[in-house]
């Protein structure tokens, strides 16, 4: 065996042999005893409180991703009863103060609660595992993050439930959206909200940004990090400087209708505009935020099923790092139809159109990959397969709206829903749908039935095409979104109905996969550690994975590091289990660099959680909830602080 | 309704490069999916002939030969977007192009929630011709429209002759239009403004220019003085009742602004700005509960007896 | 092939449990939170001046210059503070804790002072936030930067607390040197707000 092509560990990190007993069972011996270990310092205390109190990031990652797939479940009822409404003309299921409530909620939940949540859930859960730690850097921010976020989903959704929805939709343009056409508490739910689920987007992105370039395994280098880990690394810049955007713009409209500041109140020297490039200028990086993790389950399910290596893996990262970019500078394409000067016009339509170079480059590769491998067909390759004929869709109807002159007789009509939906679902959700697929044997140690897998990806696929290819058409014939209504005598009736009819067809597609993961979660075959032969870390620990993710610290020395392990690939020693502690390697070349102790379980990041949502959402009310809010923060973020008893060896003998 | 159905030189550019872009589409997406289609039918065979893949199997040679293919597809994919790049600049040029003519015909188009308020030669008091909801232009001339908002965004769009254009409080939009051939031409309101977003039509009727200057001369009349009852008792009423409050009849001293002018009301063919038609029974259905047909509009139920009620819509459909 | 009973192990037990700048997970976290807080901070200032360009007058009432002035000495008082927190930072890394304690107690007070400072400003300013659009980017920008420098100031007296009281130990040394970045940012965002304010103010009645 020749010596496997592996880092040159550092001269304090050395790779020694080591004597561990006379034999196998000596050397089992000594794993019992470091995995009961391990397990006492990551595990978590039993009951209610020691379930608030859980800082694991596979804990957490599954509440998003369970929270998540709550609200698109709920979201999803919203657009069948709107569906409903549209079916014929003139429909009378709801009225126009509903409906408006329906799309706003339809479209906040989707992105605010859903696509951005799950995408993080999912890299929260699988991203420690990837590059082969035990936990995020910062697990108490994560608790924090969760707790946050699903404050603002229940606040939302309580809004709804009590006809205090917002209702100006998930854009809330000014001045619609001020008191004076807005007034009550409605906008004021959608803005608090929407700053305050952001946060919870924030402390993911610096999770997750913190853990790949401090916490890869030793011989992970940039360029054997995994593609999906990549993504979620881009995807947590891009949200690093988009969400401060919108957090700006939504705590100024919150402003001007709790304590009269005049942004964007046009009488008052404000400006509509303002808010739009504000809002864009967040919201269509939002897109990408969306897409690029996508992209990331992509690039991890075709080597396990097409049994081959990515072709150009670093061309794949270097064309999502270009996307990012570039997906900082389209967002006045939105508003084409507001009249700017023509020549900021033609920068972002080029800057539009350059946009699908790298996605096309994308697909080019995955295909080529699928030339090359060997395809097998089960449900996450299915997902796949139903993304590439989709999205290219979508993405040619993106390049369409890039052009001025089409975006002005398409833009704010059914082929922009169409378009976005392609993009959306197809681009993003089937890809979801397939990564569940994917990683749910490694999350719950069972795998989802294959039947009811395909079974739903067909009605999902079919329901799919159904609902949303006829917008295209409607849109081009004048029908004009968010509207509750529409005559008989615009012709828009037929479409509309087919329309209704495959968005029942989808919407069973996902209640069947929902329903599999339900009764699959319990009574599913059960999954070995690596069910499809995957090439990532995540695979070489059990399913589902332990407290402390590792009995032994991984290292590696290729990007696909369980195909290439070698029989001898040495493991990290010296990592103590009876502290919950870290290795930290160095950003570049993951060589070994310190230890680390993280802060343990607390029930203290609740409990912050708690009174940011207390001052948020009392400031709809009053604003001495700030000061109450803010005190209240201030209290539980000192408890989060306060030093845990001190470690004789480290602290500093100088006494006061 | 249509944008697939350009009535005027704009509409029609664009549903020129519609059609460019339409079928590079359609050739594209083919493309990808025979390739695809082709890979997986590829692969089954593959899978049969020699089981498993082993994935540390690098197939260099193969490998290369699918990179250059990458690349040319790369390759063909710049060139395309290029050249559709160069057709979008060349169809904004033409979208322009009204730009040059020196006499167009200038109207003021101010959005209400939810409705389109309408002046002709604005600007010049004595030839003022207030009107709503229905714009009527001349076929074949330049019109200029100066688009401002009195309360949120709204977005003038009418798909047969040209893209949208939003219209913003305290900005005035300029959109120049031509329809060539007449007609009647709808616009549903583009962008979302409320409650009654959804019925927010405009009407546009392209006519030829001397029946388009009779239907100007009209409007710029008062509303006309002698009336025959029930019609004369059916002006009082609308002066006495809340009518006069929100409403402007040219003529007489209603000058309300809050609403549409109806010094010629009866002209126009619809109503509520194409909520419904304008016949006898659904204006009198309207002014007794137009909550029941445009909920949240700004306009109040008006509750009279039956015979003011019926001298009422007699003066209405006076007003021609 | 390893016999049995052995393993090949990568041996990190002798590495340090601590390490300062950007070896420690939680300086990236500082200056990732400096990137979302000066995104903020740098958005907010350029709808300053697109509201400018939209509204005549700008700005719509001009600011004192007495007030100018007193911002000017805000911004010597942050200014002031830098060195002191960059000797903290220091001892930190050289283990001293007299320094520690004298670095960020030198640093905290003129910050407290300047604090004050700007709510005195803001008290005294000729116009509300609720006037008009300039007033209110104008309070927005002195009241988040002002937020800034409040939580600056607060995780400052935090360590101050924690160094007097005790026990310290190596990763207490490392919070402290990796949150000057931090301080830093504060100090930085005060100048944007003095350049973008006041400075103007003084500039014009020099002309």
């Amino acid at each position: 065996m020749t010596e496997p092509a592996g880092p040159s560990f550092t001269a304090r990190a050395e790779v020694v042999e080591r004597e561990l007993g006379d034999d196998a069972d000596a050397l089992a011996a000594s794993d019992a005893e470091a995995a009961r270990q391990l397990a006492r310092t990551w595990g978590r205390r039993r009951g209610v409180i020691g379930w608030l109190r859980d800082t694991d990031h596979k804990a957490i990652g599954r509440r998003y991703i369970v929270t998540a797939f709550g609200s698109f479940a709920l979201a999803g009822v919203l657009a069948i009863v709107m569906r409903l409404q549209l079916a014929r003309p003139h429909g009378q299921v709801v009225g126009p103060d509903l409906y408006n409530q329906l799309f706003t909620t339809h479209g906040t939940a989707m992105m605010f609660l859903f696509a951005v949540p799950v995408m993080q859930g999912i890299a929260v859960y699988l991203v420690p595992l990837m590059v082969g730690t035990r936990n995020v850097a910062f697990p108490r921010l994560n608790a924090y993050g969760y707790w946050v976020y699903v404050i603002g989903a229940a606040l939302l959704w309580t809004a709804l439930a009590i006809n205090s929805g917002p209702d100006a939709g998930w854009f809330s343009y000014t001045p619609l959206a001020e008191s004076t056409f807005s007034p009550g508490k409605r906008v004021d739910v959608w803005a608090q909200m929407v700053t305050f689920t952001e946060l919870s987007a924030l402390a993911v992105a610096i999770n997750v940004i913190v853990t790949v370039l401090k916490h890869r395994a030793p011989g992970m280098s940039l360029d054997r990090v995994p593609t999906f880990v990549w993504a979620s690394l881009i995807t947590s810049v891009m949200v690093v400087f988009a969400m401060p955007s919108v957090m700006l713009s939504s705590t100024m409209l919150a402003m001007d209708r709790l304590i009269h500041t005049q942004f964007f109140v046009p009488a008052e020297g404000g400006d509509p505009l303002l808010w739009q490039h504000l809002f864009w200028y967040f919201a269509h990086p939002e897109v990408y935020i969306i897409f690029i993790p996508a992209l990331g389950f992509i690039s991890s399910i075709l080597p396990a099923f097409t049994r081959t290596r990515l072709i150009g893996a670093s061309v794949m990262v270097m064309t999502m790092v270009a996307t990012a970019f570039i997906g900082f500078g389209v967002w006045v394409h939105h508003m084409f139809a507001t009249g700017l000067p023509q020549l900021g016009q033609s920068f972002f339509t080029a800057a539009s159109m350059l946009i699908t170079i790298p996605t096309g480059v994308q697909i080019f590769l995955w295909l080529a990959t699928v030339w090359r491998g060997r395809l097998r067909l089960a449900t996450p390759s299915l997902f796949v397969l139903g993304f590439f004929s989709t999205f290219v869709i979508g993405g040619l109807t993106g390049v369409m709206i890039a052009a001025v002159p089409l975006d002005l007789q398409v833009h704010d009509t059914f082929f922009i829903v169409a378009h976005l939906h392609y993009v959306l679902i197809g681009g993003a959700v089937f890809p979801l749908l397939g990564a569940v697929y994917f990683w749910f044997p490694k999350v719950t140690g069972r795998l989802l039935s294959e039947r009811a897998g395909v079974a739903s990806f067909v009605l999902v696929f079919v329901g799919f095409h159904l609902t949303f290819f006829p917008m295209h058409v409607l849109g081009l014939h004048g029908m004009p979104r968010r509207i509750y209504t529409y005559d008989a005598a615009s012709g828009w009736g037929d479409l509309s109905l087919l329309a209704t009819i495959g968005a029942f067809v989808l919407g069973l597609g996902v209640l069947l996969t929902l329903g599999n993961a339900i009764t699959s979660a319990r009574r599913g075959r059960i999954a070995s550690g690596d069910p499809w032969g995957g090439d990532g870390l995540e695979w070489t620990t059990t399913s589902p994975p332990p407290a402390y993710n590792f009995l032994h610290l991984p290292t590696v020395r290729d990007r696909y590091a369980a195909w290439t392990s070698a029989p001898d690939q040495p493991v990290v020693s010296g990592v103590r289990a009876d502290r919950p502690e870290l290795l930290v390697t160095r950003v570049m070349d993951a060589e070994p660099d310190h230890r680390t102790e993280l802060a343990g379980a607390s029930v203290w990041p609740m409990l912050a959680a708690v009174a940011t949502g207390g001052l948020f959402i009392g400031s709809i009310f009053t604003p001495w909830a700030v000061i109450g809010g803010g005190a209240s923060l201030v209290v539980a973020l000192v408890a989060w602080f306060w030093p845990r008893p001190p470690h004789r060896e480290e602290m500093l003998e100088a006494k006061p | 309704m249509s944008s697939l159905d350009p009535a005027g030189p704009q509409a029609r550019s664009i549903e020129g490069l519609w059609d460019v872009f339409w079928w590079v589409s359609i050739a594209v997406w083919s493309a990808v999916v025979v390739v695809h289609v082709i890979a997986i039918v590829r692969a089954r065979r593959q899978r049969r002939r020699w089981g498993e893949a082993d994935p540390t199997h690098t197939h260099p040679a193969q490998t290369r030969r699918l990179l250059a293919a990458v690349i040319g597809a790369s390759a063909i994919t710049v060139i395309t977007l290029a050249g559709l790049l160069v057709t979008t600049f060349v169809t904004g040029n033409a979208l322009a192009a009204l730009d040059e003519d020196p006499d167009p015909l200038t109207i003021k188009v101010t959005a209400h929630q939810w409705w389109w308020q309408l002046d002709y030669a604005p600007g010049s008091p004595d030839a003022a011709a207030p009107t709503a909801n229905e714009m009527h232009i001349p076929v074949g001339r330049t019109v200029r429209l100066l688009l401002t908002s009195a309360d949120v965004i709204h977005s003038f769009w009418v798909p047969s002759l040209h893209g949208k254009r939003d219209v913003i409080p305290t900005r005035t939009n300029v959109l120049l239009l031509r329809a060539d051939q007449a007609g009647v031409y709808r616009g549903p309101c583009a962008e979302f403004c409320g409650l009654q977003h959804a019925n927010m039509t405009i009407t546009v009727v392209a006519e030829p220019p001397d029946v388009f200057a009779r239907w100007l001369a009209t409007q710029r009349a008062d509303a006309p003085a002698r009336l025959a009852e029930p019609a004369l008792h059916g002006r009082e009423v609308f002066l006495a009742t809340a009518c006069a409050g929100c409403h402007t009849i040219r003529g007489t001293h209603a000058g309300g602004r809050l609403g549409p002018d109806l010094t010629h009301v009866a002209g126009r063919a619809t109503l509520a700005a194409g909520a419904i038609p304008n016949t006898r029974g659904h204006l009198g259905g309207w002014i007794l509960d137009p909550q029941a047909i445009k909920p949240g509009c700004q306009m109040p139920p008006v509750r009279l007896a039956g015979d003011d009620q019926r001298a009422l819509l007699a003066y209405l459909e006076a007003l021609r | 092939m390893t016999p049995r009973g052995r393993r090949r192990v990568l041996e990190v037990g002798g590495l340090p449990t601590h390490a300062f700048g950007h070896r420690d997970p939680l300086w990236w976290a500082v200056i990732l939170l400096v990137c979302i807080e000066g995104t903020m901070l740098v958005l907010l200032t350029i709808s300053y001046f697109y509201l400018g360009d939209r509204m005549t007058p700008w700005p719509v009432e001009p600011i004192p210059r007495e007030l100018a002035w007193l911002a000017t000495g805000e911004l010597a008082l942050w200014i002031a503070s830098a060195p002191a927190m960059a000797w903290a930072s220091r001892a930190a890394v050289r283990g001293s804790l007299a320094g520690m304690r004298a670095g960020l107690v030198l640093s905290t007070l003129p910050a407290l002072a300047a604090i004050a400072c700007r709510y005195w400003i803001m008290r005294a300013l000729p116009f509300r936030w609720d006037g008009n659009a300039y007033a209110s980017v104008v309070w927005t920008l002195l009241g988040a930067q002002w937020l800034h420098g409040l939580t600056g100031g607060g995780e400052n007296l935090l360590y101050i607390a924690l160094l007097f009281r005790g026990p310290v130990e190596d990763k207490h040394r490392v919070d402290i040197e990796v949150s000057t970045p931090l301080w830093y940012f504060v100090i930085g965002g005060a100048l944007l707000v003095w350049a973008v304010l006041f400075a103007p103010v003084l500039l014009r009645g020099s002309v």
